[in-house]
């Protein structure tokens, strides 16, 4: 009789595995979420060729171990972390209770094991006083982060001043996907992308402008500009300009003051702008002589007064 | 030095990151002799890693290992032969030390 062999190779079981702390949060991330953490230790004298990810996971089970609600591959060997993060919509979906004595397991893959033995190549944690606040999420995981740096002599993961290093961050984001939105205060560096408002200009005002200068007006620069070969803005700007120093020519003729007769050509800038003529290139000027206007105005008050 | 507390793949990762190097220092992997000589035990059983140790720090006899080793004599004698196999421990291959 022929008897048929699983196709995969098994995997040697671990000289000992442990599950060494585990954690349950809420609202890390949104009000309504949870988030399952474990420390685990999956000893191998000799690591395996197989990757950790293929050969053992997390798994959460439902109260007495009845359904199994969703399992995560391990992504290392030995003394290591994981977690598993249920977003709100998730957990309703899941139907989770908070505080429910859920069973969590670190075991091997049923596919690559043989079968699968309480103490030998899984273990199994029933929560229970387990489940914390979001409030001290950040202080669990530096402790964490201190027992995993105190068993892997010559790894730093933490720095002077107690917070995640580089490599501490690389391992716990790897284990808890978001940690540095969800506490952000335990990274001794964090890469904050701002947030942009994409703001969407329109030329509504600009275009009331022009509205007051009527077609005839609009119509003229635009002729003027073709003789030149330029624009109808340009054209407006330059005749504008030279209107405008006209105007401040007059005005010194009769006050001999640089300064009053600026401010008395103010308005045709005023006036060119109600216009819309130049459209944005005339408010650029405008705002320009407005500035140099107002100097010209301290420097008038100040000559008067001293 | 009797269990590899982390996985090799995570000394890989941290050599592929020039900060994550840059940030571990000198001090990276002392212990075990620097990343490559951890990566090369962790995939010796743990008799021949720990055998294999005790011979490069010195231990010159089977008896100084044992001790050093908390291996039985037998594991070590085992550990030697297979070292020694694989070329890794040749004095001890072409003069085993007697208990």
């Amino acid at each position: 009789m022929l008897v048929g062999t699983p196709a995969f190779a098994a995997v040697a079981n671990p000289d000992y595995i442990t599950i060494e702390d585990i954690y349950a949060f809420r609202n890390v991330l949104e009000t309504g979420d949870q988030l399952y953490f474990v420390r685990y230790d999956v000893s191998y004298n000799a690591t395996p060729n197989e990757d950790a990810s293929e050969t053992y996971q997390m798994v959460l089970y439902d109260v007495g171990e009845a359904t199994l609600i969703h399992s995560e591959p391990l992504k290392y060997y030995q003394h290591n972390i994981i977690s598993m993060y249920f977003s709100a919509a998730k957990v309703t979906e899941h139907g989770l209770v908070w505080g429910s004595a859920y069973v969590v397991k670190i075991r091997g893959n049923p596919v690559k094991f043989d079968s699968l033995t309480e103490g030998i190549n899984m273990r199994t944690r029933t929560l229970g006083g387990d489940f914390k606040e979001a409030s001290v999420l950040g202080t669990i995981m530096l402790g964490q982060a201190q027992k995993l740096q105190d068993d892997w002599a010559g790894i730093t993961l933490l720095t002077t001043g107690g917070l995640l290093n580089t490599t501490g961050a690389y391992t716990f984001e790897k284990a808890i996907p978001n940690l540095h939105i969800m506490v952000p205060e335990i990274y001794s560096s964090v890469l904050v992308y701002p947030t942009v408002e994409r703001r969407v200009w329109t030329r509504a005002y600009e275009e009331s402008l022009q509205a007051h200068a009527g077609s005839r007006l609009t119509n003229s620069m635009t002729s003027i500009g073709s003789i030149f070969g330029i624009s109808e803005g340009w054209t407006s700007f330059w005749l504008g300009g030279v209107i405008f120093l006209v105007v401040v020519g007059v005005m010194y003729g009769a006050t001999k003051n640089p300064g009053m007769s600026m401010i008395m050509a103010y308005p045709v800038l005023v006036g060119y702008a109600w216009l819309g003529l130049g459209s944005s290139w005339l408010q650029i000027v405008g705002i320009t002589f407005l500035i140099v206007g107002i100097m010209f105005g301290i420097y008038f008050i100040l000559q008067r007064f001293a | 030095m009797r269990r590899l507390p982390f996985d090799p793949k995570l000394v890989k990762e941290i050599q592929g990151s020039p900060e994550m190097s840059r940030e571990q220092g000198p001090a990276f992997m002392q212990a075990w002799g620097g990343p490559s000589q951890y990566m090369f035990l962790s995939r010796l059983p743990m008799e021949e890693r720990l055998t294999y140790t005790a011979v490069q720090e010195g231990y010159a006899t089977k008896e100084d290992i044992r001790v050093v080793t908390g291996l039985t004599s037998g594991e070590v004698s085992r550990a030697l032969t297979s070292l020694g196999k694989k070329g890794l421990v040749k004095d001890f291959v072409a003069e085993p030390v007697k208990l």
